[in-house]
């Protein structure tokens, strides 16, 4: 499975979502499920699945899908939204 | 006597703060909450749709000055809810944030900022002289129960709140908690008779927008649930460093001691004071505090009661005082304890029901040192993030689905015990709706059959056992 595949997938399962929706306007609290909670939820699993510790100003600053590939790529996991 | 009066005498010290919003002096909050409240003619039940902005606070203060009842909800409760709580206790007015579907209903007559007053009933309610407040007291299940508070109530818990955690009027709160519930409600009151300032804030400790504010509005404290400080150690205590920040309260349920300890140790060393305090809507807020500076050699501890309240602990059959050390359900007196229950409008006229006296439904001990030690509850429910959860009520939930459950778990960690094999309804996500909960606080145990003993009770201890496996 790619990165992309990976961090989608945590997506769709730690929101709810479908797959339509991951793009640029899905934001903290675009959706009911990605609260203070379900970012917690969903920090952990990134954290486990691609075996990296975020810093805490990116555990803030992590508000979007979007955003999200750009902080992953300080911690050396390319998401290729192209591909 | 009512709950505000007197909050004059705080001149041009400034109440609140907020981003991009010039601040808001004690003289201007009173002249502008007079001015809201002078709207409505007859003292009057109102609903207030609480957010942690300026305005909703400025129409509470207004609102308990002239000594009407409000019932606190969220802003954001959804109307299948509002209109129950409505046919309910048919409210004369409605105090919310500026919305289209109340229009759609209700006539708005006044608007101060980005709030507005509705105009709901016209009925003429026979209120208890001694009524100010009414304060659910369940999160998400079923239809909430009100808890009946005075103004005696509230400002002898806030009294009894300020002097156990020596606030002064240069003590500035964030808000991090809805001001519906009454932990973040006993914050707002306790700074507001101080004296000190409110930094009104919607934002988590999960957006950046939150630590933006701690730097322009400087706070001093905040208080926070067991989840909280779970966000907290997730991000970082050392975030806290070089901030504004000398003091945290814990409270709303039960904090893993680990992390209370681990909490306390790293306060200490940024030289900010970690308090753990318990409470309960039934109390009108807290009941004890843990200070900071035993915090880490008692974890476990909820610590001692506030000034003006006292516990004792007795047994659960028979009412009768256990020897120290024993384990007995906890019972607590107090002027804070609220004077009944309302499930209606015509409750609203009872007397004190209570006379000052709670039976907290949890189970405890204390020690020598008359520190006092939760170790179970004597109900059925857990909380969720700060709420309480009935586990019944999900059980039932779940059983007119035809699945046999039994819900266990602890706070912050709900287990269902699910009796069939069969996967095919996605009983996460059906309590995780069901209770407007993120499902990562909720797991599913599969077991064969419920443990019961020969008269047909459930065996919880063994439940337990087998879903911590």
């Amino acid at each position: 499975m790619s990165n992309k595949e990976i961090y989608d997938g945590i997506f769709i399962d730690c929101f709810g979502v479908s797959q339509a929706e991951l793009n640029e306007d899905l934001k903290y609290q675009s959706v009911e499920s990605w609260d203070s909670v379900g970012h917690m939820a969903m920090v952990a699993q990134l954290e486990d699945t691609f075996g990296i510790m975020l810093e805490m100003d990116d555990i803030i600053d992590f508000g979007s899908y979007t955003i999200g590939v750009d902080i992953l790529k300080k911690y050396n996991v390319e998401i290729s939204l192209a591909g | 006597m009512t709950l505000f009066e007197g909050l004059e005498k705080f001149g041009d010290q400034i109440s609140l703060l907020e981003t991009d919003r010039e601040p808001v002096t004690y003289k201007q909050l009173v002249e502008i909450s007079d001015e809201i409240a002078s709207r409505i003619n007859r003292r009057s039940l109102v609903f207030c749709l609480t957010s942690n902005i300026s305005e909703n606070v400025i129409g509470y203060v207004g609102l308990q000055r002239a000594g009407h009842v409000c019932l606190m909800l969220a802003s954001k409760i959804d109307d299948i809810k509002l209109d129950d709580l409505v046919r309910r206790f048919e409210p004369n007015f409605i105090w919310a944030p500026n919305s289209d579907e109340l229009n759609a209903h209700y006539e708005s007559f006044f608007s101060y900022g980005r709030y507005s007053l509705y105009s709901v009933s016209l009925r003429n309610h026979d209120l208890n002289p001694e009524l100010s407040l009414l304060m659910g007291t369940s999160g998400s299940t079923g239809s909430p129960m009100m808890v009946r508070q005075s103004s005696k109530n509230l400002k002898s818990n806030a009294a009894s709140i300020i002097q156990s955690l020596e606030l002064d009027h240069r003590d500035r709160a964030i808000t991090t908690l809805p001001m519906n519930y009454t932990y973040g409600l006993s914050i707002i009151n306790s700074q507001l008779l101080v004296g000190g300032s409110l930094v009104m804030s919607d934002a988590t400790l999960m957006e950046r927008a939150f630590w933006d504010q701690i730097n322009s509005c400087e706070p001093t404290y905040f208080g926070g649930v067991p989840y909280t400080y779970e966000m907290l150690n997730r991000i970082g205590i050392k975030k806290l460093n070089g901030t504004s920040i000398r003091m945290l309260t814990q409270a709303g349920g039960k904090l893993k001691s680990e992390l209370v300890a681990k909490i306390s140790s790293e306060c200490t060393s940024l030289n900010i004071k970690f308090y753990v305090m318990y409470g309960q809507t039934e109390a009108t807020a807290r009941m004890s505090v843990l200070p900071w500076n035993e915090v880490h050699k008692h974890p476990e501890s909820i610590g001692r009661p506030i000034p003006g309240g006292s516990f004792r602990i007795v047994d659960i059959e028979s009412g009768v005082e256990v020897p120290s050390g024993s384990v007995g359900e906890l019972v607590y007196a107090g002027p804070n304890v609220a004077l009944g229950y309302a499930n209606s409008w015509s409750d609203l006229a009872r007397d004190d029901e209570f006379k000052q006296i709670l039976q907290t439904g949890d189970l405890a001990k204390t020690d020598a040192d008359e520190l006092v030690y939760i170790v179970g509850r004597k109900k059925r429910f857990i909380k969720i993030f700060g709420n309480r959860i009935n586990l019944d009520d999900i059980d039932n939930f779940l059983s007119a689905k035809n699945l046999e459950t039994v819900s266990t778990g602890r706070d912050d960690h709900l287990i269902v015990n699910v009796v069939s094999e069969d996967e095919s309804i996605p009983v996460v996500d059906e309590v995780a709706r069901f209770l407007g909960i993120h499902k990562s606080a909720i797991s599913v145990n599969r077991i064969r059959q419920i443990p019961r003993n020969e008269s047909g009770k459930v065996l919880f201890s063994e439940l337990e056992q087998s879903s911590e496996q």
